[in-house]
């Protein structure tokens, strides 16, 4: 079943209460706001239980804009990614931190009460948000682990095989997930009307993309005209270099703020029309990490068999920890383990720092979250010949390259289990 | 004339084996013949180079086409697209690979050379779009 939190102060209690029945009536369980977990000491739990319902429910009053726990409870649900939804009783000062932070414009209008018609349309968008395809980042504070060629790889296997329609986000100012599928001649255009992520997460200036038109500057991935998989989109919002700009202290704390809510609208948008966002990370803890952290229903770390990779592991357990305000569960983490062969596999490389899944498992908080499927070393994951076009860019990935069978059937069933696992 | 060592040493490794008499007959046969006939007989014959098949254009198509990645049916439809709107005719052709693409192009009287002109000039416009390189700043 799943669970919605809702924040609220004592003054419009009875307001509350409809749209808590409201939500049950929808099959939903309801945690309302309580002085009860509304302590200092509690606040872990507070966060906790946040960051495990599915959508937070926020009613928007004078009394709620003084509230320094609803407050607290709305940056918990941003930094644990949480679906929010704003019902308006009309008295919210307009100057008020909830417009400053939340996309108020589509809040639901309690001002008349909490009518059927009003309840209704919390019970819709309570819907929506569950309905909608699951955000995966491919994170791991250590880099060179595959995380860009696996993430390109993977869900192309769970479109081609499995006709999942996949969304990919590039938040890596090196942008190698859009080297990895699109041409320079491509890439320069793209940048020129700039249709990348830059411009999402600008929102003032020339190289700003208007608000409503986010959703639109995907572009399309496969172009095949024929095929069962022509229906589902597999799409990229490309990555530009000018990210860097948001992993140094040159941008002001409101702009960072703007880029947050924008790139949150992003990912909404894309949610709605696909099976799964995911968001290729870039390989260190900055404020483009934060995006992907805060907006990921589940991580994948992948790994490659080697001590180091166990390093990044555990700094990234407490980079989300930071981030999110609470421990990461393993069920919303999935370890990968990349390139292996029957040397790493058995743990006889005789190599000091090699890494196998015994250790792996042995690792307490990791255990729960390695993958049983793993992607063995393969010539077929590697970038595509630069000597040749790749006009439906589809066609780089290796389950449209010929050759390397047992790599093509490891990532169909590593994706499925991924995206199993962040159901 | 007496051998030297190296050449004694080469005629023994070449007839090792064969009994006085076999190599009596086999001195006399070189002395009687030229040595054109004497290598053609102890030559293995050449393989003469098997007859290609398949239609020329296929492969010619085959070959021009080679450096865009993917399967034949997508580049066929590139191919069908591109050579329409060279043409500038409405080509209700959904072609299952180049093969089918050339068959179907000359039923609607497309000549061989414009089909390969066709595919040259793809070829010409992808690099166009796509085939700028990465440079070092």
């Amino acid at each position: 079943m799943a669970n919605a939190y809702l924040a609220f102060e004592q003054a419009d209690e009875d307001q509350a209460r409809a749209i808590a029945a409201e939500l049950e009536r929808n099959g939903w369980t309801v945690t309302p706001s309580s002085g009860e977990l509304r302590q200092a000491e509690k606040l872990p739990a507070l966060v906790q239980t946040i960051g495990e319902s599915h959508i937070v429910v926020v009613l928007a009053s004078r009394a709620s804009h003084e509230s320094q726990w609803l407050q607290r409870e709305v940056v918990a649900a941003l930094n644990n990614g949480r679906h929010i939804i704003i019902a308006n009783s009309g008295n919210l000062p307009t100057e008020s931190w909830i417009h400053a932070t939340l996309d108020t414009s589509h809040a639901v209008d309690l001002s008349q009460g909490a009518q059927t018609e009003a309840l209704a349309k919390i019970a819709d968008a309570a819907r929506t948000a569950k309905s909608g395809g699951r955000v995966v980042a491919m994170l791991n504070i250590k880099g060179g682990v595959g995380k860009t060629v696996l993430a390109a790889n993977l869900f192309a296997a769970a479109h081609l095989a499995n006709k999942r329609s996949i969304a990919f986000i590039d938040l890596d100012p090196q942008h190698n997930l859009t080297q990895y599928f699109l041409s320079p001649g491509e890439r320069h255009r793209i940048r020129d009307r700039n249709h990348t992520i830059y411009g999402v997460l600008n929102a003032r200036g020339d190289h700003s993309v208007p608000a409503q038109d986010l959703g639109g500057i995907a572009i399309p991935l496969n172009r095949a005209r024929k095929g069962n998989d022509k229906d589902a989109n597999f799409e990229l919002v490309a990555g530009d270099e000018r990210l860097f700009e948001f992993t140094l202290d040159t941008r002001s704390d409101r702009d960072k703020a703007e880029a947050f809510t924008r790139f949150r609208a992003l990912v909404a948008a894309l949610r709605a029309r696909n099976d799964a966002v995911i968001i290729d990370s870039n390989p260190c803890a900055t404020f483009l990490t934060r995006l992907a952290i805060t907006t990921a229903d589940h991580i994948i770390a992948p790994v490659r068999p080697e001590k180091y990779s166990l390093t990044g592991l555990n700094m990234l357990e407490h980079v989300v920890r930071e981030v999110r305000g609470r421990a990461l569960r393993s069920s919303e983490f999935s370890v990968l383990l990349n390139g292996v062969n029957d040397r790493t596999r058995s743990g006889e490389t005789g190599d000091a720092d090699a890494l196998t899944r015994g250790e792996i498992n042995a690792a307490p908080f990791f255990s729960g979250a390695l993958l049983s499927e793993e992607i063995p070393y393969s010539a077929v994951l590697k970038s595509a010949p630069t000597d040749r076009f790749a006009a439906n860019p589809i066609n780089v990935t290796a389950m449209m390259r010929v050759g390397g069978r047992p790599a093509k059937e490891a990532l169909t069933n590593a994706a499925a289990a991924i995206l199993r696992r962040a159901q | 004339m007496k051998l030297d060592a190296t050449q004694a040493k080469l005629l023994r490794t070449a007839f090792k084996g064969r009994s006085r008499a076999e190599l009596k007959k086999l001195f006399a046969l070189v002395r009687s013949q030229e040595d054109r006939a004497l290598l053609a007989a102890a030559l293995p014959t050449k393989k003469a180079a098997p007859k290609r098949k398949g239609d020329p254009l296929v492969r010619e198509l085959e070959q021009t086409l080679k450096p865009i990645m993917g399967p034949s049916a997508e580049k066929a439809d590139m191919l069908i697209e591109h050579i329409a709107k060279k043409h500038r005719r409405k080509l209700a052709i959904e072609p299952k690979g180049l093969a089918d693409a050339a068959k179907r192009l000359r039923a609607s009287k497309f000549t061989d050379e414009q089909i390969r002109a066709g595919a040259q000039s793809l070829m010409a416009h992808l690099a166009k779009l796509y085939g700028d390189r990465e440079t070092v700043v």
